[in-house]
């Protein structure tokens, strides 16, 4: 037989890396059980359509999933998709706001050879049916606390808001789609070997026409008074499919649907002018980063403010000045890049990033519409954010976070097999007191158990033979300086309850 | 497989039928591994010109899901159905990545009626339009759903359902079961039969048939690695030899020196080194003002084929006799180098036995 694999990109995590990490998760999980986050759990595998509704979230594409009977099934990607499922499920008519935390491993389909987990633990917290600063800011409070009660405290908290954007694309008139395929531009722009003229180009693609329908669409356009209509188009459509010999559009479309589709196209076509404003517009704010009283500043220059912009923009001074104020952050560590464009199909308000060490230690912001997207009656206002557990474990280690070793204290030694029921029973009794480790089989060799009690970090060890057996009681040698005492159960016990020195 | 590997052997899949099946007979046979079948009704056979080798018959999926669970060491699949069941290739190992046969694409087609869509960039709106205006998902008509997924996702196309199809693909849209397709095509008639079009990005691969390796057969079996490394080298050799012919003509001339020079002027007959001269003894003895015969030998590339042998020609060359070349065997095959960095092997240990 072959040695079994393990398969790529997931680990094993062995006793010491699972004790450091379930101590790093155990203080944040206390740090948001302190803010009244109820610990919630979800399943590991969900229908693949719910993560799909966050569409356009790069994660997608890394989805696992598999098919069982005709259902495409996936393992969890992050929580937000299934706290928004069971929220829908069983929560919509319950007071709001709740408050729920998660932990547990997710899963993403990353390449080999980058070295990339495939699976990995996230803890975090969704706050559901909270609006304002105030639930921005504990988000943001709370996800600085959790790391800081680690010991890492030298952190970057960025911040965007994808809300602003939103609204200020709202100024330059463009269609849904075009707005929507503007805002998921935004990291492009972002990114040095893309910029502006990538976005340009991949526009351009978007509104192509193919010689065929260009000049369909124009020569209705000349017959008509202004522009071509739909029922034109689709005419003439059918005209041209019967005589190229093109076939039909199949099932799914009509020649009306193509025809329509015509139309919007070569309009979004005219609307180079406009979106050349709203990328010079876009380009600009991708540009802003900085402190966050100079950036509020700039973009009170350059946002073409309106009522609902101006309460935004109030908003988010508003949680900067909490975070600062109330929560006693210090204003020195934050960053504003109302570029950050985290997640676009999905925040709609601000989002966040904290950093350390060049790491992303956790991220996530606010999405109103999400929750009503997958299925809830009613607007549900949301904000959550996540911590990468394997990250956050390194900056611990970096920060001097050491897990308490959590060898047992004492360990039992039966020296005949006629010593057995005696052994386990002194051992049933010491655990009511501490943790008992039982060292199997009797030996009438202890010093092999003393070699192992000293490799497992046991202080204490308790011998039983034949004449503790008999006398009822117990020989207990100090694992370091071998010195035996023979004493009774109860002894022993009640030693433990003295103060030690 | 314990025992096999005990006696050294190495098992080599091949395709059992469909488009792969006869090209991979001639394409071995052309190499110089006639594959012998005893009897055509048996899925096993041998090459005698690779005694260690067991040759097994079997459909190229099924190649690639054993090479993957090392049932089998090698085998020779398409690149198509590589990439589609061995998604990362963890496992396997591409050992020469285009035998240069069985060529073919992976493609994302619609109906030619879509006159609106040209580009992937198409299929995202529409597939919007689909959510939005009919309360249903694109569907998309497939074999190949792990590549189709993944290339849709992407472009962006996130709302799509696929519909698993084995046959006939390419009729879906018509036949009213799917809106679009994405599927194998070599020349594209059978698109254009069907009323589909290709997308100008929607290549999502080129496809040949290549010959592929279970990793951990080729890292730990000695004997694997080996055999992998002789078909490597006779393949390589075998494909650069269908670059070139040798091209021999019979030329007058005063000294060998001046004839080499002659035949040398000419970059394209300039051979791989130069071109070998060599006295003819004719039958009809004695040197004429021209000088005496030789015959020059060069090598050429394939495509310059006439214009060397007009260059021959030009300078007083005749009976020009040109034969294919077999082989071309390199100081070492690239292929095998190649290998060698795939597995990380030290130099030295990578050496044959």
């Amino acid at each position: 037989m072959p040695a079994p694999l393990r398969p790529p990109g997931v680990y094993d995590r062995t006793p010491a890396e699972a004790a450091e990490a379930a101590a790093v998760s155990s203080v944040l999980i206390a740090a948001m059980s302190r803010y009244g986050y109820q610990s919630v759990e979800t399943p590991v595998i969900e229908y693949a359509d719910l993560f799909l509704t966050k569409s356009g979230d790069e994660a997608i594409n890394r989805l696992f999933t598999f098919e069982m009977y005709g259902r495409q099934l996936c393992l969890r990607s992050e929580f937000t998709a299934s706290a928004a499922r069971l929220y829908v499920e069983r929560f919509q008519h319950e007071p709001k706001p709740l408050r729920w935390q998660f932990a547990g491993p997710v899963f993403r389909y990353e390449s080999p050879g980058k070295g990339h987990s495939r699976q990995f633990t996230m803890l975090g917290t969704e706050l559901i049916g909270a609006t304002g600063a105030a639930a921005d800011a504990e988000t943001v409070g709370l996800a600085a606390d959790g790391l800081s009660a680690l010991g890492i405290r030298e952190t970057t908290i960025y911040m965007g808001h994808l809300g602003l954007l939103n609204r200020a694309l709202d100024h330059f008139d463009l269609d849904r789609r075009t707005k929507r395929f503007l805002l998921s531009q935004v990291e492009n722009l972002r990114r040095p070997e893309r910029g502006r003229a990538y976005v340009e180009k991949r526009f351009e693609q978007m509104v192509a026409l193919s010689a065929n329908a260009e000049s369909l669409v124009a020569e209705r356009a000349m017959l008509g008074e202004n522009e071509a209509s739909a029922e034109d188009i689709a005419h003439a459509l059918e005209l041209l499919l019967r005589s190229a010999n093109l076939g039909t559009t199949g099932s799914g479309r009509t020649n009306e649907d193509v025809a329509q589709r015509l139309l919007t196209k070569s309009r979004r076509a005219n609307q180079q002018v406009t979106i050349h404003r709203a990328l010079d517009f876009l380009h600009s704010v991708v540009g802003i980063e900085g402190a966050p009283q100079a950036v509020f500043h700039e973009l009170d220059a350059l946002f073409p403010m309106d009522a609902a912009m101006r309460s935004l923009l109030d908003e988010w001074r508003e949680t900067v000045t909490l975070l600062t104020e109330g929560y006693g952050l210090d204003a020195a560590r934050f960053v504003l890049q109302p570029g950050l464009a985290r997640g676009v199909n999905y925040y709609t308000g601000f989002v966040f990033e904290i950093h350390s060490g060049g790491e992303q230690l956790c991220g996530g912001g606010r999405y109103d519409d999400f929750i009503r997207v997958v299925g809830a009656a009613q607007d549900t206002p949301a904000v959550g954010f996540m911590y990468g557990l394997e990250r956050v474990l390194d900056e611990a280690r970096r920060a001097g976070f050491r897990a308490a070793p959590n060898a047992p204290q004492v360990l039992v030694v039966p020296i005949d097999s006629a010593d057995s029921i005696y052994a386990v029973q002194v051992a049933a009794r010491l655990r009511t007191a501490c943790a008992v480790e039982l060292y199997p089989p009797p030996t009438r060799n202890p010093t092999q158990a003393y070699t192992y009690a000293a490799r497992r970090g046991i202080t204490q060890i308790v011998v039983i033979g034949e004449r503790e057996r008999t006398a009822q009681t117990i020989t207990v040698r100090d694992a370091r300086s071998g010195a035996q005492t023979m004493l009774t159960l109860e002894a022993l016990l009640a030693s433990w309850k003295e103060p030690r020195p | 497989m314990n025992m096999l590997s005990a006696d050294r052997r190495v098992t080599l899949a091949l395709p059992s039928k469909g488009a792969l099946q006869e090209p991979t007979m001639d394409f071995l046979r052309s190499c110089d591994l006639k594959v012998l079948q005893t009897n055509p009704r048996q899925y096993t056979a041998t090459i005698p010109t690779l005694p260690q080798v067991d040759v097994l018959f079997q459909r190229v999926t099924d190649i690639v899901y054993k090479l993957v669970d090392g049932a089998i060491d090698l085998g020779i699949t398409g690149l198509d159905v590589v990439y589609e069941q061995a998604g990362d290739l963890e496992d396997l190992i591409i050992v020469h990545e285009n035998l240069r046969y069985g060529g073919c694409q992976l493609v994302v087609a619609v109906p030619e009626a879509w006159i609106d869509a040209d580009a992937m960039a198409d299929v995202v709106d529409i597939s919007l339009d689909f959510r939005e205006n009919k309360r249903r998902n694109l569907r998309v008509a497939t074999k190949f759903m792990n590549q189709a997924r993944q290339f849709l996702h992407q472009h962006g196309v996130h709302h799509f359902t696929l519909i698993e199809s084995d046959g006939a693909i390419e009729a879906a849209p018509t036949l009213g079961y799917a809106d679009m397709i994405v599927d194998l095509s070599a020349t594209g008639t059978t698109l254009r039969e069907n009323g589909l079009k290709v997308l100008n990005d929607g290549i999502i691969l080129e496809s040949n048939a290549c010959l592929v390796a279970n990793a951990r057969a080729l890292r730990e079996r000695p004997e694997v690695l080996e055999t992998a490394r002789t078909l490597l080298e006779i393949i390589d050799a075998t494909l650069n030899g269908r670059n070139y012919y040798q091209l021999t003509a019979n030329i007058r001339g005063h000294s060998p020196e001046a004839i080499a020079h002659a035949v040398a002027s000419n970059p394209i007959t300039s051979g791989l080194q130069g071109p070998t001269v060599a006295p003819i003894y004719a039958s009809t003895t004695g040197e004429s003002d021209d000088g005496q015969w030789y015959s020059a030998t060069i090598i050429c590339h394939s495509k310059h084929l006439l214009a060397a042998v007009a260059h021959l020609r030009s300078i007083g060359g005749t009976q020009t006799t040109v034969i294919p070349v077999r082989y071309v065997f390199l100081p070492e095959s690239p292929g095998s180098q190649r290998l060698t960095e795939l597995l990380g092997i030290p130099a030295k240990a990578a050496e044959r036995p």
